[in-house]
């Protein structure tokens, strides 16, 4: 059982595949195949800044990198990205963009709303650096554009796994904060493109009516055994899905 | 049944508030079984040319447009041509069109297809139209005249071309002194053209957003002119001319009380109309001048 | 080692083998266990049922009680301040409602009571590392509300509370499946992007130990989609957040009520003390700690630190002995071992299956019943696959997906999933992916009543870091549900509190030498501090080298 702590474990073993990988410009060797994250553990750092989910959905591991003799600039998530013999990394915890502050219940779905939060969208050039940028590989300038034309059906489909690391706006020559034009788009999207759920009004009206009071106080009440023929009773609705 | 599909880009404004205009106009070449085939995923076009010649940034979006006409045109097949309605993408587009399709500047076509990675190369055969020339060319105005079904010999309408149709030259669409497309549209439909002359005058444009008391004026010289050449109403050709002269009307009331009113339409509204398609096209309830009244009164057996 | 579109070639046999029996088995449903079944399953090889796990607690509230070795480590722990050397007469934060945390629970707090009419300016989330960082994102498959005119409370009631071994406390499970409405109403109206069909339904799909189909969702990014928007929210209403300064003891006052907390800026290495007439506890849960071994799905900051702050305040802690298990962490490749594989890939018709392509276990028994079945399999059946560092498996036949869903419902629904594979040369469309379970979630924690208060007065708590809601063992999508309906209820009652007038006494840390006292009366004699904050994942050549010099 106490198996399992094999996973766990550094791979310290010797003879192992070692790597060279530059940490803001300092060189140290590394097991292959450690992530970029555990490569710099393994190498002495321990993160403050730089590390949060560990699992791709946080964006606080942004790393830029690149290799010897190559001028391509690479753009990763150091916690999901295998270390390269030659990689010259670095990390970007942190990217100063202004975020608007506005009422959602007075903003209205349309182009000239959003420019009004964030006009710097019109200097969009179309160079597509952010695209380039992004870990995720979502097609960002592609929704700032559509955000540009007032499609905020398309805007907010195509941004919607961001995890608003910050390096399309750190990248970009407009100075445009790509995430936070995102973020106002979806919840534009949400709350004006998708119809409110009529189960859900109803559902609600119920509760406040007072409808389940009295079958779930007598829940409350029931001793374990009583609960445990009811539970083990249930039906199980087949698994399809209400779709 | 379609006989001809061209490639055609839209624009920002014929997106969000000017929807009109692009409903009319599609729905009026389709009369003529042309189909315009928006290009898929298209970005701003920038809105202006960009005057400083070796900053190739600005060129990058209209270098995006044309490659999505290259390539879509490779699918749909029929020919070369892009199609724009906004007056304002018609310039930008075929300005930097004809940057990069220039001998002279290969190097400067070269560093922008080294620079768009993420795209195929522009090899430089797009042309640039603008629907006003499809009409002309394509159509043509006896055509049209066939086929009006709705009397409108007693609308007086002034053509107003703007700036960006008729300069520079080199992306006219007819001569900039004494041009007549818009007249013969307005023939075309039946309708009684009324030259003026601040007919290539600048509205304004942007100005409108930084300096509106400037447009205010220029446009009430505009207005001004083309009621006192005896016109009901004015067509246009370009969204931001039509912001300046509709809207803006509201300001020149306040300002000149004895002001009155003219209409302003976009030149597929009025070939809509003629062509006897549904009034409910042309949205005019987004009109701050709104033209339903001219077709009210003057309709006749 | 010659990989074969992500896979050693040696697992391809398996593959294979699941392959083969894909089409029988889309016609198969494995029969779901008896109560006693399910019972035995546990005892044999749950891991929270081998006793060389945990022991007794020595000190304080819960002195007897079980809790693995990891966290009573954590407990009969000194502090990590010397509080003879915290000035508490100068104080850098005076406010209404302090709340310790930045994930979800602390976010709705801090937004409810702002509804209440505490001013921003009145309100401050201490966080460890950034707003945001918290398993609160992390959660994919979705939140559970009963709406559907097929389901009701009652069932949800009967599923939280069966699913948690009949130890929840009756009156937060009616409290979670009645708010779980106005819940979603709010988040409706705020403008979460949920998945929902044309006529503004959401589309609802079932989790493991739920009888009728109630996850709502939103892609596999469900937790992420939540968070983004009330943090938005919280930031459109200027609420202040401290960052990187997480809390390492509570504030009493002389009347024995929370006042506040000691808070460690980690970067500049200086202590605040700040005054608070109302504190909210939402530090989440324990993940980091890797219990008995375990590789985790918890983020970097799950140190358990509020248990231990908590508990120094004479906080009473229960369930602390019932740990969660994800059945589906990932167990190749070896870069994200121990990472999240949502449920909703069951949910959605994926079987587990192992090395012979055969289910052991109906795909969504209650994830601890799960979980102990996939160890079965692994270790006494040895029926699972060994990668090449030595991890266990069995396989999540993800391809049955697209067979029953349509090409791209794994991309259109399992986007986050689709893409960690992706990113490691495997397509989870096309191959089966490999799991085992992994250290997930704290069952047990501060206990809380039905207005969110713990038992010391002026201590409020929700979310991750509280007991009592999901008794034994909490069912997929009611940790999203539980920081939402607690989180709203900590952020009400704690602002009722301060408008009721609160006035706070003399601040002190006696509590915290009164521990220590019982530390040593108790006989414990160790070097471990605690709250940790962070875990220590650097190489062992380096630390045999590492001194700390004086900088």
């Amino acid at each position: 059982m106490g198996k399992s702590k094999a996973a766990l474990k550094e791979v310290e073993k010797p003879k192992m595949e070692m790597v060279t990988i530059y940490i803001m410009g300092k060189a140290y060797k590394v097991p292959a195949g450690l992530t970029i994250m555990k490569a710099m553990e393994y190498a002495g750092y321990r993160f403050i800044r730089g590390a949060g989910c560990r699992a791709g959905f946080c964006g606080a591991c942004a790393t830029i990198y690149r290799f010897k003799d190559d001028y391509k600039l690479y753009m990763a998530l150091a916690c999901q990205t295998p270390v390269e013999d030659g990689m010259y990394l670095t990390q970007i915890p942190f990217v100063p963009a202004n975020k608007a502050k506005y009422d959602i219940n007075k903003v209205s779905p349309t182009a000239s709303s959003i420019i009004r939060y964030y006009p710097e969208i019109t200097r969009c050039v179309s160079c597509n650096t952010c695209t380039k940028a992004c870990p995720q590989e979502l097609n960002v300038m592609d929704y700032i554009q559509a955000s540009l034309r007032g499609d905020i059906e398309t805007a907010a489909k195509l941004s919607f796994d961001c995890i608003q690391c910050g390096l399309c706006a750190a990248r970009c020559p407009a100075e445009i904060a790509h995430y936070h034009v995102a973020q106002l788009v979806r919840r534009l999207y949400a709350k004006y493109y998708l119809k409110p759920s009529k189960n859900l009004e109803k559902r609600l009206k119920e509760i406040q009516e007072g409808k389940y009071e009295e079958m779930l106080n007598k829940l409350m009440k029931m001793s374990k055994e009583e609960l445990k023929k009811l539970y083990e009773s249930r039906e199980i609705e087949k698994v399809g899905v209400s779709e | 049944m379609i006989l001809l599909r061209l490639a055609y880009f839209p624009g920002c404004s014929l997106k969000s508030d000017y929807q009109n205009f692009e409903k009319t106009a599609i729905e009026v070449l389709r009369i003529f079984n042309i189909e315009l085939v928006e290009l898929p995923r298209w970005n701003c076009c920038g809105t202006v040319f960009s005057l400083s010649s070796d900053n190739l940034m600005n060129y990058l979006a209209p270098a995006r447009i044309l490659i999505r006409a290259q390539e879509l045109n490779k699918q749909i097949g029929n020919s070369n041509i892009l199609v724009t309605l906004c007056s304002m993408c018609y310039n930008t587009i075929k300005q930097t069109n004809n940057v990069l399709t220039a001998d002279e500047n290969r190097d400067k076509i070269d560093t922008i297809n080294a620079f768009m990675d993420d795209e195929v190369d522009y090899e430089g055969n797009v042309v640039v139209k603008h629907y006003l020339e499809i009409l002309r060319d394509y159509v043509g105005f006896d055509k049209i005249a066939e086929n009006i079904k709705r009397d409108l010999s007693k609308l007086k309408i002034a053509p107003y071309y703007g700036c960006l149709l008729l300069r520079p030259d080199v992306v006219a669409v007819d001569d900039p002194e004494q041009p007549k497309i818009l007249s013969e549209i307005i023939k075309s439909v039946g309708a009684e053209p009324v030259e003026f002359p601040l007919f290539n005058e600048c509205c304004g444009a942007y100005n409108t957003v930084t300096n509106p008391d400037l447009v205010i004026e220029k446009i009430y010289q505009i207005l001004t002119s083309a009621k006192e050449s005896g016109a009901d109403a004015i067509i246009t050709s370009c969204p931001l001319c039509f912001f300046n002269l509709d809207y803006r009307q509201k300001y020149v009331s306040q300002k000149y009380s004895q002001f009155s009113k003219i209409p302003i339409l976009y030149f597929t509204q009025l070939l809509a109309i003629g062509l006897g398609l549904d009034i409910s096209l042309c949205e005019f309830n987004k009109h701050f001048v709104d033209p339903t009244r001219l077709f009210k009164e003057r309709r006749s057996e | 080692m010659k990989l074969i579109r992500g896979y050693p070639e040696y697992m391809r046999e398996s593959i294979e083998m699941v392959e083969k029996t894909r089409e029988r088995r889309l016609k198969e449903v494995y029969r779901r266990l008896s109560a006693d079944e399910k019972e035995e399953l546990l005892r044999k090889y749950h891991p929270d049922y081998r006793p060389e796990g945990k022991r007794p607690i020595k000190i304080g509230p819960n002195k007897g009680d079980y809790a693995p070795h990891e966290v009573v480590d954590l407990l009969e722990a000194h502090p990590l301040i010397n509080p003879d050397e915290i000035d508490l007469s100068q104080i850098d934060y005076d406010v209404d409602i302090l709340i310790i945390g930045g994930g979800g629970a602390g976010t709705v707090a801090a937004l409810w009571a702002n509804y209440e009419g505490i001013p921003a300016e009145n309100i401050l989330i201490a966080t460890k590392l950034r707003h945001g960082d918290a398993n609160s994102i992390m959660a994919q498959g979705g939140i559970q509300a009963a709406d559907r005119p097929e389901d009701s409370p009652y069932w949800h009631y009967l599923d939280v509370i069966g699913g948690g071994h009949f130890a929840n406390k009756p009156e937060l499970v009616k409290i979670l499946v009645t708010d779980a409405l106005l819940i979603m109403k709010w988040h409706e109206e705020l403008g979460v992007m949920y998945d929902k069909d044309d006529n503004g339904e959401f589309i609802e799909r079932p989790g493991g130990g739920t009888c009728r189909n109630r996850l709502h969702s939103a892609k596999d990014y469900t937790g992420l989609e939540i968070f983004r928007v009330i943090r938005d929210e919280a930031r459109n209403r200027d609420i202040p957040v401290l960052e990187f300064s997480p809390a390492v003891e509570l504030i009493k006052d002389e009347n024995g009520n929370i006042a506040g907390a000691v808070l460690y800026n980690m970067e500049t290495r200086q202590y605040y003390v700040v005054r608070a007439k109302a504190t909210i506890l939402a530090t989440g849960g324990f993940g980091r700690l890797h219990i008995q071994g375990f590789p985790t799905t918890n983020h970097y900051g799950a140190t358990a630190d509020g248990i231990v702050i908590a508990y120094r305040a004479g906080a009473k802690l229960r369930d602390m002995d019932a740990t969660q298990y994800h059945p589906t962490g990932a167990a190749y490749p070896e870069q994200i071992v121990g990472l999240l594989i949502t449920e909703k890939v069951r949910g959605m018709g994926a079987q587990l299956v192992n090395k012979y392509g055969e289910q052991f276990i109906y795909p969504l028994e209650p994830r601890d019943v799960e979980s102990a079945a996939i160890i079965r399999e692994c270790y006494e059946l040895n029926n699972g696959v060994i990668t090449p560092t030595g991890m266990r498996g069995v396989w999540l036949d993800s391809p049955m997906i697209e067979i029953i869903h349509g090409e791209g419902a794994i991309q259109k629904n399992l986007a986050a999933m689709y893409r960690m594979f992706k990113r490691f040369g495997i397509d989870m469309t096309q191959d089966p992916i490999l799991v085992f379970p992994t250290l997930h979630y704290m069952n047990g924690g501060v206990e809380i009543n039905e207005y969110a208060q713990t038992t010391v007065p002026g201590l409020f708590a929700a979310g991750e870091v509280t007991g009592g809601v999901h008794g034994k063992n909490r069912l997929m999508g009611n940790s999203l549900l539980d920081y939402n309906v607690f989180g709203r209820r900590a952020g009400i009652y704690a602002a009722k509190r301060v408008k009721r007038g609160v006035t706070v006494g003399k601040l002190t840390l006696q509590h915290v030498y009164d521990y220590e006292k019982m530390l040593s009366e108790a006989g414990i004699v160790t070097d471990r501090k605690s709250p940790i904050l962070l875990p220590d994942y650097r190489g062992k050549a380096v630390l045999a080298r590492q001194i700390d010099l004086v900088l």
